[in-house]
């Protein structure tokens, strides 16, 4: 089933009509977003303003972990089902998970200040993301090492894989230890500790983000797949120039 | 209202501006390669139609 929904001409084909409504529904939705976690929603009762960072904080820390866990099951579908379309998709979601990462982290740094007074602390939560964003770099590093693609491709999978037991430690470490960042809210078991007037800009954020991501990592998926179209038609021009 | 932080828009303003210019960035340096790319590609079926033509 996965080979049927894997094939790279189907993917250009579906991206083509998939890949405008994710672009014009993220842009339009985090812009929109956030002027309304800005100028609109209200200010929280004990951080005041701060508590605006949240609706860029939260849906980047959110969506930088879905972006990685694209990332790693691309990676293990790689290496199980050797698709070269796992790979791509592996290798598109990386930059995003970089960006998002670094900004959930200069983010957090800035909410931090005035609330904790300090940018950084080295706790569970903070040392674990930015752990994930020198993972992110590490890979885009280790696959631009090697000038087969192939080869990138195994290493990169297997660091990513490696690294992917960073996603619960970053997930539950406000749980297994005491840290200075706050448990979750946004999102529990038991619904969510934030009150309407929070929540639903923040839901309204975390969706403009998802759909920015998609629309970045169908982009680059498709920009990947011409890539490897064209680097094996050169090798045939050349083959029959010879 | 007692205990509220104050005085914090540096950071709040900071925060967006900061995540617009990386976000804008991600976005241009995709849509470059993207392009970098389609170009090339027809560049090189230009090239192979050329080539059976002759």
């Amino acid at each position: 089933m996965f080979s049927r929904f894997a094939n790279p001409h189907r993917f250009m084909k579906l991206s083509s009509w998939l890949l405008p409504i994710f672009a014009v529904l993220g842009g339009l939705m985090l812009v929109s977003g956030w002027a309304w976690g800005l100028f609109v929603a209200p200010e929280e009762q004990y951080q005041g303003a701060t508590a605006r960072i949240m609706y860029v904080h939260v849906p980047a820390a959110m969506v930088s972990m879905m972006a990685y866990g694209t990332m790693a099951l691309g990676s293990l579908l790689y290496l199980i089902l050797r698709h070269s379309l796992a790979d791509v998709a592996a290798k598109a979601a990386a930059p995003s998970a970089a960006a998002l990462s670094f900004i959930c982290l200069v983010t957090g740094s800035l909410w931090g200040r005035p609330t904790w007074g300090t940018y950084w602390v080295w706790d569970a939560r903070l040392t674990s993301m930015l752990f994930q964003l020198f993972l992110i770099l590490g890979y885009l590093a280790l696959r631009a090492a090697y000038s087969r693609e192939t080869d990138a491709a195994r290493s990169s999978a297997i660091l990513c894989l490696v690294g992917a037991v960073n996603l619960p430690i970053i997930k539950f470490s406000v749980d297994w230890w005491n840290t200075l960042h706050q448990p979750a809210g946004f999102i529990t078991m038991s619904g969510t500790s934030l009150s309407a007037e929070f929540f639903w800009p923040l839901l309204y954020n975390l969706f403009g983000m998802v759909f920015v991501f998609g629309a970045l990592t169908m982009t680059a998926m498709r920009s990947e797949i011409q890539k490897r179209q064209y680097e094996s038609g050169l090798a045939r021009l050349n083959r029959s120039a010879t | 209202m007692t205990g509220q932080v104050t005085g914090s828009e540096i950071f709040v303003y900071g925060s967006y501006v900061i995540s617009s210019l990386v976000l804008l960035g991600l976005v241009v340096w995709v849509f470059i390669q993207a392009n970098s790319t389609k170009r090339r590609l027809k560049m090189l079926e230009e090239a192979q139609k050329t080539k059976s033509e002759k």
